[in-house]
């Protein structure tokens, strides 16, 4: 029994019969060129999360620790035997702990009033285990609350640690959520259209690009936090601000999420034409291909967050 | 011509309505609630298992790999899809982890001391040795004076 090959173009049945439905084809051009595309972004992300397996893997066990600024242990690893106090509760007198850092501590006013600004992780370094202690024990008698720390080092920052990790872990699960929401209702969409259903496909396809929006939003804002709006502590950052530049966490952290959200930007774009293109009444259940083929990267993207989410920020 | 038979089949209009009826109703709303199930887990299981980097490290990728293979499997339709698409996606995974094992001589592992000066201090400028090669390398084998080839 011989088998049809199909031919690269719609296959054609035997004779007298009536066209085949372009549903029932193999596959279409567009969906391998829709594949192909997204096997190449595989390899793009890729080079983000594999550089930064790798540069994780290759940092120092010292680069980054609870009293100092990232990599400062490795240009000056005689830091490693000194003590610190975090300072986690001003008191009632600011001026007498301000005194108190001054005196015992011998900071300058302003590295004193920035350590107050700073506290619950307001850090006095570079001190030996006894002016440690004794600082620590002044700013008790002042109703301060301050505790005397080693000096621990890691070798990358590590999640939950608010005095090496600047990362919203809540947050940003909370946005992984949001983004799944997002595919939900992407496919929701497709389904509807495939079914004739144009309303609803519109309805879920505006869905899909507010949600992922709101995703967008709430990066921009983490991002806003991260470089501007908050002060960390120096394990963080020697600037206080978290930015590119402060340590090769920040800008890795910056170059994958950035890409990230660079390509949902992308993917909001298109998802507003093809949602433009169902409110004139494009799509149908004959021709829902681009909405297909845009879900598909929707899908893509989210599957890239999924993975992005529990490196950068999990593990 | 009887005998022949073609791959693909005409379908009356109802027909082509229930297989898309059959596709669409996939379980798009169980499997949104899986994913919200895993990320809770997924949470959860980073938050307590914080301390010990192996097991975190293994079971978040179990959690993720799970997740993202939910999205694929029926999100992204692939299984409805025909085998041509692993075609692209294998090799893109396969090459994905070779650049990853490819890196990491050079960026992931340290050099060890003493190879490090016995390599600055035998090899003459101009030869292939550098400082910094790799133990697993093995060891240079030039004595003092000896360049190595081109």
């Amino acid at each position: 029994m011989a088998i049809a090959t199909p031919s690269i173009h719609e296959p054609r049945p035997a004779a007298g019969h009536p066209p085949v439905p372009a549903h029932t084809a193999p596959v279409s051009p567009g969906k391998v060129a829709m594949w192909l595309f997204l096997a190449t972004e595989v390899m793009f992300f890729t080079g983000l999360i594999g550089s930064y397996i790798v540069l994780r893997a290759g940092s120092p066990h010292n680069a980054y620790s609870n009293l100092y600024a990232p990599a400062r242990l490795l240009l000056e690893p005689a830091l490693g035997d000194t003590h610190g106090v975090i300072l986690e509760k001003v008191g009632a007198s600011e001026a007498e702990v301000e005194r108190i850092l001054h005196s015992v501590a011998g900071l300058s006013a302003e590295a004193a009033k920035k350590v107050i600004e700073e506290a619950p992780h307001g850090i006095i370094g570079e001190l030996t285990a006894e002016k440690a202690q004794a600082l620590a024990a002044a700013l008790h008698a002042t109703g301060a609350e301050a505790k005397v720390e080693p000096v621990l080092t890691h070798n990358w920052p590590k999640p939950y640690d608010e005095l090496t990790n600047p990362l919203a872990i809540n947050l940003t699960a909370a946005n992984t959520f949001i983004l799944i929401c997002s595919s939900l209702t992407m496919v929701l969409a497709l389904s509807a259209i495939q079914r004739g259903n144009r309303a609803k496909g519109s309805f879920f396809l505006l869905a899909t690009v507010l949600i992922g929006s709101t995703f967008l939003s709430i990066q921009v804002y983490e991002y806003c936090q991260l470089g501007i709006f908050h002060h960390y502590p120096p394990g963080i950052s020697a600037t206080g601000h978290f930015r590119p530049s402060v340590s090769l966490f920040a800008s890795c952290f910056y170059t994958m999420t950035g890409f990230h959200g660079a390509h949902v930007t992308g993917g909001v774009i298109l998802l507003l034409v093809i949602f433009i293109g169902s409110l004139m009444g494009r799509w149908s259940a004959t021709n829902y291909s681009p909405v297909e083929l845009a879900g598909l990267y929707w899908h893509f993207v989210d599957l890239v967050w999924i993975i992005l989410f529990t490196i950068v920020y999990l593990v | 011509m009887a005998d022949d038979k073609v791959i693909t089949k005409v379908l009356a209009p109802t027909e082509i309505a229930e297989e898309h009826d059959q596709e669409s109703h996939a379980p798009y709303v169980w499997v949104w609630f899986w994913l919200l199930c895993l990320t809770v887990v997924e949470y959860f299981y980073a938050y307590y298992l914080n301390p010990w980097f192996l097991i975190l490290l293994l079971g978040l990728l179990v959690w993720a790999g799970i997740k993202a293979s939910l999205v694929a499997w029926y999100f992204m339709h692939l299984k409805f899809e025909g085998k041509w698409v692993y075609f692209m996606i294998v090799p893109a995974c396969v090459l994905a982890a070779v650049l990853v094992l490819a890196l990491t001589p050079d960026v992931a592992m340290k050099p060890v001391e003493e190879d490090v000066e016995e390599a600055v201090g035998i090899a003459p400028a101009g030869t292939a040795d550098s400082p910094g090669q790799v133990r697993a390398a093995g060891r240079s084998n030039t004595t003092q004076g000896q360049t190595l080839g081109a």
